[in-house]
């Protein structure tokens, strides 16, 4: 073909869309539009959700960090009722030996805290619902105690979903069970 | 000359046809497939991604509790304390239980023994390997914790072994 005739073809002789050309484009155009943007709100939606499980379990994590420690450090005669929500630990300060802290670990309201009458010494973030917090005594001896620790945190303001071991799947949430021990109190 | 050439483009110039505007259409479309596609992938790499920081910290935390000043209890190790173990925490008697397994797992369903948690329809597992005692001191021991998650209805599994060196002693029950 001669290529002028084919430029002349194309940009002189060839007539507009009609409008049932207009409407084909347009129904293709729309819905590859709306699989595209629905792909993409769910991608949001799934990075959001995400984003607020790793925050939540890195608060967590961090939250049985401190108790982990001062159950490690915890002097002797700790106990541990069952299933209890509060758990009394008292702690050898390590910057001065003659002095101890007598930590309360309990739930208030939604968040957990760490209190030495009358203060407060840790707080869990605000925005982060704890709904459980058990301590349960897995096997104690005269020399240590082994002690299991239940967490149940909630995100807010999120979509839901089937979470961590939770019972509900309306709302994103994370459960933890960990074990810890005390110390050796009589060194062998 | 030049308006007149101006004009016959901006008044006479006729639009594409169908077959044009499919072709074009074709193009865009293969751009959204694309871009969808990577959208899809990236979904998967931040699922992985979660899942590999919970494994991760399934498998410190089981480590941690491998290394504890007090001595484990284990269930079924009658003194001999090499093999590979499941830590039970929900029912008497609680402590770290032998099995006969010889081998570090490699899947994980919900009937496991090793079986910890269900995270959003993927399956986690853990096991716990209590090494040789090298000097026969009931002291130290080479250990390694195994993570294995695998998604439901799915025979995709990832893994994840840490080792370490337990400084303590292990009691039978």
């Amino acid at each position: 073909m001669n290529p002028n005739k084919f430029a002349r073809n194309i940009f002189e002789e060839e007539e507009g869309f009609s409008l049932l050309e207009m409407l084909i484009t347009l129904a293709i155009f729309g819905i590859l539009m709306v699989t595209t943007t629905s792909l993409l709100v769910i991608n949001l939606t799934v990075s959001r959700k995400v984003k607020a499980r790793t925050y939540a379990r890195e608060e967590t994590a961090f939250m049985l960090n401190v108790l982990k420690k001062d159950i490690r450090n915890a002097e002797p005669g700790l106990t541990v009722s069952e299933g209890g929500n509060e758990l009394r630990v008292t702690v050898v300060d390590p910057a001065y030996e003659d002095t101890s802290h007598n930590y309360v670990w309990s739930i208030d309201g939604n968040r957990i805290e760490r209190k030495e009458d009358p203060k407060v010494s840790y707080n869990t973030p605000s925005d982060i619902e704890f709904s459980d917090l058990v301590f349960d005594s897995l096997y104690c001896d005269e020399n240590n105690c082994v002690i299991k620790i239940t967490v149940q945190a909630w995100t807010i303001g999120m979509p839901g979903d089937k979470g961590e071991g939770c019972d509900s799947e309306n709302k994103q949430c994370i459960k933890k069970e960990v074990a810890v021990s005390t110390r050796n109190f009589e060194f062998e | 000359m030049k308006i007149k050439k101006l004009n016959k483009l901006i008044i006479s110039q006729k639009a594409l046809g169908l077959v044009e505007a499919l072709i074009s259409l074709a193009v865009v479309a293969t751009g959204m497939v694309i871009i969808t596609s990577l959208s899809l992938k990236t979904l998967k790499v931040v699922r992985k991604n979660e899942l590999q920081d919970i494994a991760v910290q399934i498998g410190v935390e089981a480590m941690d509790f491998m290394k504890q000043p007090a001595s484990i209890r284990t269930v079924g190790a009658s003194g001999d304390y090499q093999g590979y173990y499941y830590v039970n925490l929900s029912d008497e008697p609680y402590g770290i239980v032998k099995t006969s397994d010889l081998n570090e797992i490699d899947s994980c369903s919900p009937s496991s023994n090793y079986h910890v948690s269900t995270i959003t329809e993927t399956d986690v597992c853990q096991q716990v390997y209590v090494g040789e005692d090298p000097d026969g001191s009931n002291r130290k021991f080479f250990i390694k914790t195994i993570i294995v998650w695998e998604t439901v209805g799915s025979d995709e599994h990832e893994k994840k072994v840490t080792s370490g060196i337990r400084q303590g002693k292990f009691k039978s029950y």
